[in-house]
């Protein structure tokens, strides 16, 4: 039985996939189920290849890392195959972790542009018909913005202002209020006083 | 700025914007040059700011010009980006890009405001033009329409 063989180009980048049909899916002779093998090259990058397994984590690294940049979130993205890091020089830090034992990871280091060409390869595998990978697993599952926090938020824009304003009227109030008793019970004292004093005259 | 920073790379932006809403069947969002202007006037920081709501459709027909601008100015866009990977061997695309993306919003934005001062101060806000042309490359792509689309919507 043949292989079949498609590739994806983007300026520096080049993704091969190589695999069978499954014609137990009724698939046609020129599709790809089952994937065999698969490469990403990046000019001035040693290649990277893998097991499908591999592919799937470096997609869904890659998605998500996209997501991430782009939405301005400085989240770690880490998996038990690759690590996936934008530094503060403004490269984006790979580690490809192999499964088998004794090979160390391998660490890559990439631009922006380089970047946006495998994202644009693996666009385009997505949309390919012929090849069969499942991308609902592979896109970013990430929390939009909750509606809850923003109602929390605007509970709190709503809610304090007034409470505020309250706890500092009621302070005011009640310094009023025992600024005028005191005031009322010194009078009455004076008051109280100087009619002592009358009757201190007249006994006099 | 997405649509700014187009208009920095394509010089004559406003006519290919307006060309591409034509060759994507928007007409009847974008009649004429002057309803994408006054959709783009939306923006708080312009000088001439439009007040009106711009309703779920025009923005979805602004982010389909913006991906498909993308795509047509890729090279470009791809160019300028390596230029600023690689400052210390190939500086003029990087330098000449935000020199113009400078000059257009000292020229559209009210310039009284701190956000668009530190908008055009470049120490401050080169990371800003860096993520700007990258969320332009990642719009350029066949699924770009409806990442842009996902990432405006959660900003």
């Amino acid at each position: 039985m043949l292989q079949n063989k498609y590739s994806f180009n983007q300026s520096s980048t080049e993704l091969v996939i190589s695999g069978l049909p499954d014609y137990s899916n009724d698939d046609k002779n020129d599709n790809i189920s089952i994937v065999s093998n698969w490469k990403l090259s990046v000019i001035n990058q040693p290649e990277i290849e893998g097991s499908i397994d591999h592919l799937k984590s470096v997609i869904k690294a890659f998605y998500k890392c996209a997501a991430l940049s782009l939405l301005d979130r400085d989240e770690k993205i880490e998996s038990e195959l690759i690590d996936l890091n934008l530094d503060d020089s403004g490269n984006y830090r790979i580690t490809l972790k192999s499964t088998k034992p004794n090979i160390k990871p391998l660490k890559l280091k990439i631009g922006y542009a380089e970047f946006s060409d495998i994202i644009n390869c693996f666009d385009q595998l997505k949309n390919f018909k012929k090849i069969k990978i499942d991308f609902n697993e592979l896109l970013p599952n990430i929390k939009k913005k909750s509606i809850f926090s923003l109602h929390n938020n605007r509970f709190s824009y709503i809610i304090v202002p007034p409470v505020l304003a309250l706890i500092t009227l009621s302070i005011f109030t009640f310094m009023g209020i025992y600024f005028f008793e005191n005031k009322d019970s010194r009078s009455k004292n004076i008051s109280m006083i100087s009619n002592n004093s009358n009757i201190m005259i007249k006994m006099n | 700025m997405l649509l700014l920073a187009i208009e920095t790379i394509d010089l004559n932006g406003s006519e290919s914007m307006y060309a591409i809403s034509n060759k994507l069947n928007l007409q009847h969002l974008f009649p004429s040059k002057v309803s994408i202007w006054k959709l783009r006037a939306n923006n708080p920081m312009r000088k001439s700011q439009n007040s009106k709501n711009i309703n779920y459709e025009q923005f979805e027909g602004l982010i389909k010009i913006t991906s498909e601008m993308s795509k047509y100015l890729y090279p470009y866009i791809r160019a300028i980006i390596s230029s600023k990977d690689n400052y210390t061997n190939n500086p003029e695309l990087w330098n000449d890009f935000q020199s113009r993306y400078i000059e257009l919003i000292e020229e559209r934005f009210n310039t009284e405001s701190i956000i668009v001062q530190n908008l055009m101060n470049y120490d401050y806000s080169h990371e800003f033009y860096k993520k700007i042309l990258l969320t332009l490359s990642l719009a350029s792509t066949v699924e770009g329409y409806n990442r842009l689309k996902f990432v405006l919507a959660n900003l």
